[in-house]
């Protein structure tokens, strides 16, 4: 296992490694500075605006969520970037890994920059896969790359690409199917106010056991891997355990999850107040309604029963239509104002855990742009060899992690601000179902499957998800020109990043190699 | 990266309602026209025909506006057409009291007509339906809340219903008017009486379009 120290880590280095790996080093730091800088702001920004949490408190839990899901789950994503997209065996020199991998580094954030100079919405992983892939090219050849995946399953560059299409029509499906739920459980409601109320632990329960499930089956995989009493515990099927693992990972999801729920339950009641007010014009409206339905079934009746029935029916017409007519006086305006209004309330403090949950996601897919690449060139050099099977260094995650947060504690606030002046329009129950479906899309995306660990962009997922909102007629108004501006960024930045990453490549390389 | 920001357009739903406001102030500058009108105060008259016509054109203003922001390239919760619908109508009731005053600030009304006291009631429920349609435009916001649909949908939906029984009572006491209008037809110059026709048609086209527009909201309810 590595170690922090600074010292083993330069020792036994030539003096241009030496140069390289301060290098390596320092433009790994710089891009996850990048990451934390500009999208953090992403997952909280909406909860700043909204007035939920205050500046200081969205950065406070960023950090510590991105963080926690760069240290314990990046390390999935960060293997695919480092050696899914080619073999780095099939090079000659280590010192071509480092310096490829250095450059693609650069690159990237070169590419960024300029991006954000002109304000096009480019993605971090788009710019990262798309570098790494153009010094893949040129130093072991095109025919090197992992196209369509090893031994014939499906992988390699094209899966990482159709991850780029399907996580944004994830998420934008799992929104719409949130947004709909809320909206038939609690905002149709006769009575949202008091649906959401008794709602609230449940959403906190359901958030707290994806969160935890997920997170707690990462980082228990490797743990029950080795733990020797695994097998002494009696379990559902000790022969199988992985039925025990999963048990587990249950057993605690649910457990956090409980306890969630409780504090939500103790909560609510505080945020919102338990008034009973305006329940007068409810009861007329209701009524009113249910009257309505007798007269239209009353309707039905008459034209197909027999003359007896018949007359009995549209005697009881008669007479609804006689109460009916005692009611239809003009409707008074309800205030539902008031009522979606403590429906907001609620809301914006579940989104505080949405909000978690979206920049622990980001932390675990994120992570990996930046230091994929870092220790990919670091182990190249250290180790002399171009072992593909080592696992990514603790001190890696580490040094991504807290680059992220630097980034965030630097300049991502100011971001963070901003965004949230912006975004009014996403109210905390929109806002809410669409950090929901990208959070989960995100961290399913980033689990340690054969079928996952893929760099997705998190804010194009986050994009999906508000569409999704938005199709179920959720926002007013969405601009699709920034859709279209997103699917044309997309289209520039692969051969973008690839060329400049090429051109340092070989820049690099004629100094280093 | 700042796309999310850039991903969310304005609502078309504050300017529709800025609209509304407009209207409505040239509504009541009508109403209270009209009861200037009637006293023969041509005065008042003149001087309220002027602001409905500064109304009418800060409302115009505002139309255009929505116009332009329903221009393509915004996805919207309600149909791009309808809202365009919603927004038309609207403006069209605007428009009937700047012709309202047109009409009344062509020649003083010598005495108070015969049928005076039926006149008023007109005007009074043509102006009610109009008061209960902008109850509706008001109640846009939660409609957006509750993605058109479920409990807020059918408060909506017997808002506009109320609306449209309010537009049939005026159509027969607008009936009911022009009887009495024709029962003294021979005592009146045929200019009164053209003048008369045209005021009516005017006054009642407030609660007839008031009643269209409900419809097209209703058009954006999502009712089971």
């Amino acid at each position: 296992m590595s170690t922090l120290l600074l010292a083993d880590l330069f020792a036994g280095l030539t003096t241009g490694q030496v140069v390289l790996l301060v290098m390596a080093l320092a433009f790994g730091f710089y891009m996850a500075w990048n990451i934390g800088a500009n999208d953090v702001a992403n997952a909280m920004g909406t909860s700043v605006g909204s007035g939920a949490l205050t500046l200081k408190w969205a950065l406070v839990l960023a950090a510590v969520f991105e963080f926690s899901g760069a240290y314990f789950v990046g390390a999935n994503v960060s293997e695919t970037v480092r050696k899914g997209i080619f073999d780095p065996t099939l090079l000659s020199d280590p010192n071509i890994l480092a310096v490829g991998m250095i450059g693609s580094l650069l690159a990237a954030g070169i590419w960024l920059q300029v991006a954000s100079y002109f304000g096009w919405p480019v993605s971090t992983t788009h710019s990262i896969v798309g570098a790494v892939l153009g010094f893949g090219c040129v130093s072991a050849g095109v025919g090197a790359i992992n196209w369509t995946g090893v031994d014939g399953h499906f992988g390699g560059v094209i899966k990482i690409m159709a991850s780029w299409i399907i996580s944004p029509l994830l998420a934008g499906t799992l929104a719409y199917l949130l947004f709909k739920t809320i909206q038939r459980r609690i905002l149709n409601k006769p009575d949202p106010a008091a649906a959401a109320r008794r709602l609230a632990p449940a959403i906190v329960f359901f958030v707290m056991l994806v969160m935890v499930g997920l997170t707690a089956f990462k980082a228990l995989t490797n743990y029950f891997k080795q733990a020797p009493w695994v097998e002494r515990v009696p379990a559902i099927d000790p022969t199988e355990p992985g039925n025990y693992f999963l048990l587990v990972v249950v057993g605690i999801a649910g457990t956090v999850g409980l306890i969630g729920a409780v504090f939500a339950w103790l909560f609510v009641d505080r945020v919102v107040g338990n008034d009973r007010a305006g329940r007068g014009w409810l009861e007329t409206t209701q009524i009113k309604r249910r009257l309505d339905k007798a007269r239209k079934h009353f309707g039905r009746i008459k034209p197909d029963a027999d003359d007896t029935l018949k007359a009995k029916a549209s005697a009881l017409l008669t007479e609804v239509q006689a109460l009916e007519k005692l009611t239809n006086q003009p409707a008074e305006v309800p205030t539902t104002r008031d009522q979606y209004k403590q429906v907001e309330k609620i809301f914006a403090y579940l989104q505080i855990i949405s909000a978690c949950f979206v920049a622990f996601a980001h932390g675990a897919n994120d992570v990996a742009n930046a230091i994929g690449p870092l220790s990919a060139a670091v182990q190249a050099m250290k180790q002399g060899t171009l072992a593909a099977t080592a696992d990514v260094p603790a001190w890696a995650l580490l040094l991504g992690g807290a680059g992220i947060v630097f980034g965030l504690a630097t300049w991502g606030w100011r971001v963070m601000q901003t965004i949230g002046k912006k975004i009014t329009e996403l109210t905390p129950t929109r806002g809410f179902c669409a950090e929901m479906a990208a959070a989960m899309t995100i961290l399913i995306a980033s689990l340690p499957f054969a079928w996952a660990k893929v760099p997705i962009s998190t804010t194009h997922t986050l994009v999906g998800a508000v569409l999704g909102v938005g199709v179920a007629r959720g926002i007013g108004a969405i601009n699709l020109s920034t859709v279209r501006d997103i699917a044309a960024s997309w289209v520039i930045t692969i051969p973008a990043a690839a060329g400049l990453s090429i051109a340092i490549y070989f820049f690099l390389r004629a100094i280093f190699v | 990266m700042r796309s999310i920001a850039k991903l969310f357009g304005r609502s078309p739903f504050v300017p529709i309602q800025q609209h509304m406001e407009r209207v409505g102030r040239a509504v009541s500058k009508g109403q209270a026209m009209l009861d200037a009108y009637l006293v023969g105060d041509q005065e008042t008259v003149e001087q309220l025909a002027r602001e409905i016509d500064q109304i009418e054109g800060e409302a115009d203003e505002i139309k255009r506006g929505v116009e332009q922001q329903l221009r393509g390239g915004v996805f919207m919760a309600v149909e791009r057409g309808r809202l365009r619908q919603v927004i038309v109508v609207q403006d069209s009731i605007a428009d009937k009291m700047q012709n309202l005053a047109r009409l009344v600030t062509l020649r003083a009304c010598a005495e108070p007509p015969a049928f005076v006291e039926t006149f008023r009631q007109f005007v009074e429920i043509n102006i009610e339906a109009f008061l209960a349609i902008r109850k509706v435009i008001d109640e846009l916001d939660e409609l957006l809340e509750a993605g058109f649909a479920g409990g807020e949908a059918s408060t909506v939906a017997q808002m506009i219903k109320h609306v449209s029984k309010l537009e049939g009572d005026a159509d027969e006491l607008q009936h009911a008017l022009l009887k009495e209008l024709f029962a003294v037809e021979h005592n009146m110059s045929p200019g009164s009486f053209f003048l008369w026709t045209k005021i009516f048609k005017q006054v009642g086209d407030i609660g007839d379009r008031s009643h269209r527009l409900g419809n097209r909201v209703r058009g954006t309810l999502q009712i089971k």
